[in-house]
Order: C-alpha cells, then structure tokens, then sequence
C-alpha cells in the first residue's frame, strides 16, 4: 500500500476576511479513507483546495505527501464538490483519455494506448458499459464514477474528493464506499473526502479515520 | 465549343488552394471554440478584424494585415477578460460592444478610405476569386502556424476543457492557456475571413464543428470530420457559386444550417 500524510507547521489560511486555519499546527497519517468533517462554511474546500495548491496559504510550512502542495498535487487525484459540466454530447471514454497526461504538452501519437489505459481506468470504477455514452446522460452516481476514473488518470497516491457522496442516494453512497474500498486493495490509493452525514464505513476494507476541522484546527 | 472546366482559370486553383487551407483551420479551431463554448468568440473575432482591415485598406496597406493585427488584440483582450472573475454574461456584454465599436470604427475607415461600398462588400463577405499567389503563401503560413501552435497546446487545451478542476489542481492555468488558444483562434478566424469575410466567417468555423458535436464524435474524429465539413461546404460553395452565379457566402452560410439539419436528422434516426 502507498503510505500518505499531511503535515502542518503554524499554518494560516484565510479567504477574505474569513479564517479557516489559524496557525495551525498538526500531523495526519491518510493511509485508507480519511473523512474531513466540519459544519457547513466550515471552510473544508477551502483546506482541500490548499492541500492542491489551487489556494495559497498565508503562512507557515504545509506538507502534503512530504511535499508542499504544488509539487504534491502531481501525485493526488481531485474530485470537485461539483461535477464540471463541460462537453456533455462527447462519450465518456473521451473524457477520461483527455485525462491522461493532459499536463504534457504536445499531441499524442498513441491513441490505442491511451484508449486502453482509459478503458482500464472506467473498469476500476466499474463503468466499463459507460465507455461510449455521452456524458450528459449519464446519471449523477454514474458522473460520479466518471469523475473517480478521472482522478485516477495520473495514478495518483492520494486521491481528495469534495464531498462524493453529496448528490447521491443511499444505495449509490454504500457503492461509492465498497469502490474506495476497491480501489485501495487493488491501486493502494489513500482517500481524503470531505463529507457531512453519516458513513456506514465498519465493514470496509480499508483502514478508515475521521478528523474535524473547527475553530481555525484540525482535530483528530 | 466545349466551354472550359472550372479548374483551367488560374483563379480558381488558388480559390480551391485557399478554401482547403482555410478549411483545415475552420474545423480545428472551430471545434475547439465550441468544445470550451466560446462560439461568441468565433463570431466577434473576425468583426473585430474588420475594423484593422478597414484602416489597412486606408492606410493603403494589405487588408490582410490589419485583420490579423486586430483580431489579435481582440483575442488578447477576450482571454484577458477571460481571466478577470467577470460573470460570462458580464464578459460576452463586453465583447458585444467592443464587436459593435468595431464595425463602426471599420465604417469610419472605409469612408476616409473614399472606397466605402466595394471594399466593405469584401471585406465583409470575402474576396475568395481576389486570392493572389502572394496572399496564398500568407494564409498556408497562417495555416502552419495555428494548426502547429494548436498540436502544441493540443493535450493541455482538451483537458482543461474537458476536465477544469482536475486540470487545475494538477497546475495547469486556464487563463493562460485560453488566452493563447484565442490567440491561435484570432489568427484563424483572420485567414477564414479573407474566404468567407468578416460576416460569415462564423458559418465556415462553427457549422462544421457543431455537427461533429451533434454526432457526439471523440475529439480526433470530430475534428476530421469538422474539417471535411468546412471542406464540403467551402469546395461545394465554390462549384455551385461557378454555376449558379450566386456569391461563395451564400453557399457556405446555408450549406452551414443543411449540414447541422442533415446531422440532427441523422442522430434522431440513429
């Protein structure tokens, strides 16, 4: 299994004149699924987007990977609270190679690889049958395996999903927990999700952790 | 007598020469701007280009230039909103009244110009049979240049357009990269108006590239068959235009509706 932690030494992190970090310090091993918790306005996008880089920090030394953030976020998959609503007329199995080594510059001369890397993703996340569907048929439990095969697309050690189970049924969260489950045995990928209600997580496969962020900390 | 074929006229070649070119530039970018829906701006770039084209003829320069040097700037200033945290709504108000300034900037030059109703029938609705060797070499290295910068910017460009969040968070920067593909498309929306003019430039970029959308093709297909649709639409035109005596934009604007009708015919009976 790949191993993952995140530290922070005395970190801020403000967004206007809102604080969602106030010199915080703590260390989080996030081997298996780790559940970030906290009321709503909270501020748990926000830390999800600093651990990416996408936000910066104010102050003091945050470590995600062993790395700062915009060095670590090459080896994390992120799955927005959101789903982007973008090309939905193209098949699926386009929205997942365009995934893959998207950051490289230049075209790409092996399209069969690439085509059987995405395959191989949409099987892990058990949307094989999805492949030639556009995307705006889909439904959400389904867009949200789309978006889970995405994020895998650079094999990444950590994956960080906002929120997953926010548009889902009951039925569809019980599937999305046995496939982190999945995906942990079989890729050895950690989990960081936010989430708000309750988690049958006792039987799954993995090691699990939940932790709060609440007045400017993160609790364990 | 047995009249001469189309091809026999040295003007034709070059038209048929400067259709394909311009075609593989309609389908590529064309696509892409619709793929990240910025067909306002595949629609506002070429008007904008009219108003350089304008001060070129005036100041007794090559239309073509003003055009390309305008265009620009407008794809710099279209990516610059694109960057600023403007609601669209708010961003595509302001493109419109930079589009409308434009045209009026373009009418004021063509009337110092003293040749405002012939000049501003080609530059608004193109000079196809007017391609001279010249002007030919200028659009294949337009051509070269776009499609060139568009391989570069190609696998970025699609998943920041396919996937934003996650391009992002893998530090990819979407401004910059939208403003230097508007630059490609500024310089591509350029060359196709010199075929189709300022007016129905928009048909030759955004008509193909809709049916390929329409008919949900993945990228590589799509944009094949957005080329071979610009290229049916910009040859066909042609043909019927040496026929049927009726100007090219005719052709290319309706030929643009008939072939999205046609594609949603088909994907209905599919």
């Amino acid at each position: 299994m790949k191993e993952a932690h995140l530290s922070a030494q005395d970190v801020s992190l403000r967004i206007g004149s809102q604080s969602i970090l106030n010199h915080a310090t703590f260390a989080l091993p996030l081997t298996g699924l780790t559940i970030l918790r906290g009321h709503n306005g909270a501020g748990k996008t926000c830390v999800l987007r600093a651990l990416l880089g996408i936000l910066p920090h104010q102050s003091g030394t945050l470590l995600l990977l062993g790395h700062p953030p915009d060095v670590a976020r090459h080896q994390c998959g992120y799955m927005p609270q959101k789903a982007d609503q973008t090309a939905p007329m193209l098949p699926v199995i386009s929205h997942v190679m365009a995934c893959l080594n998207g950051a490289r510059w230049g075209f790409p001369f092996s399209s069969k690889t690439t085509r059987h890397h995405a395959e191989a993703l949409l099987r892990d996340v058990n949307a094989f049958p999805l492949a030639h569907r556009p995307l705006g048929c889909l439904s959400g439990g389904e867009r949200q395996r789309i978006a889970l095969a995405q994020a895998l697309a650079n094999n990444p050690k950590l994956l960080i999903l906002d929120e997953p189970f926010a548009a889902l049924d009951a039925q569809s969260h019980q599937a999305l927990l046995q496939l982190f489950g999945q995906l942990y045995q079989q890729r050895g990928v950690n989990i960081l999700i936010t989430a708000h209600g309750p988690l049958e997580t006792a039987s799954l496969p993995l090691p699990v952790r939940e932790v709060t962020l609440a007045r400017g900390h993160i609790h364990g | 007598m047995v009249e001469p074929s189309f091809l026999a006229f040295s003007f034709m070649q070059h038209a048929f020469i400067g259709c394909f070119l311009v075609s593989l530039l309609a389908g590529s970018l064309g696509w892409c701007l619709l793929l990240r829906r910025q067909a306002f701006a595949a629609h506002a770039l070429p008007h904008i280009g009219f108003s350089g084209a304008a001060a070129a003829v005036w100041l007794h320069i090559s239309p073509l230039w003003g055009m390309i040097a305008t265009s620009m700037l407008g794809g710099v200033f279209m990516g610059h909103e694109g960057r600023s945290k403007h609601h669209p709504a708010q961003r595509d108000m302001m493109t419109g009244l930079i589009l409308a300034a434009s045209l009026g900037i373009g009418v004021l030059c063509l009337h110092e110009a003293n040749g405002a109703s012939s000049q501003a029938t080609t530059l608004l609705f193109g000079d196809v049979l007017g391609l001279d060797l010249p002007s030919l070499g200028i659009l294949a290295l337009l051509t070269l240049l776009c499609l060139g910068g568009l391989a570069l910017l190609w696998r970025p460009l699609l998943f920041i357009s396919m996937a934003p969040s996650l391009a992002q968070a893998q530090g990819l920067s979407a401004s910059r990269l939208g403003q230097l593909f508007l630059l490609l498309a500024a310089l591509a929306s350029a060359a196709c108006a010199e075929i189709a003019g300022a007016l129905l430039c928009f048909s030759l970029m955004i008509g193909p590239a809709a049916v390929s959308l329409k008919l949900g093709l993945s990228p590589f297909k799509g944009i094949l068959c957005s080329i071979f649709g610009a290229l049916l639409l910009s040859w066909g035109g042609l043909i019927l235009s040496w026929y049927s005596d009726i100007p090219l934009p005719f052709w290319i604007s309706l030929g643009g509706v008939g072939l999205y009708a046609l594609a949603s015919f088909l994907k209905r009976s599919l």
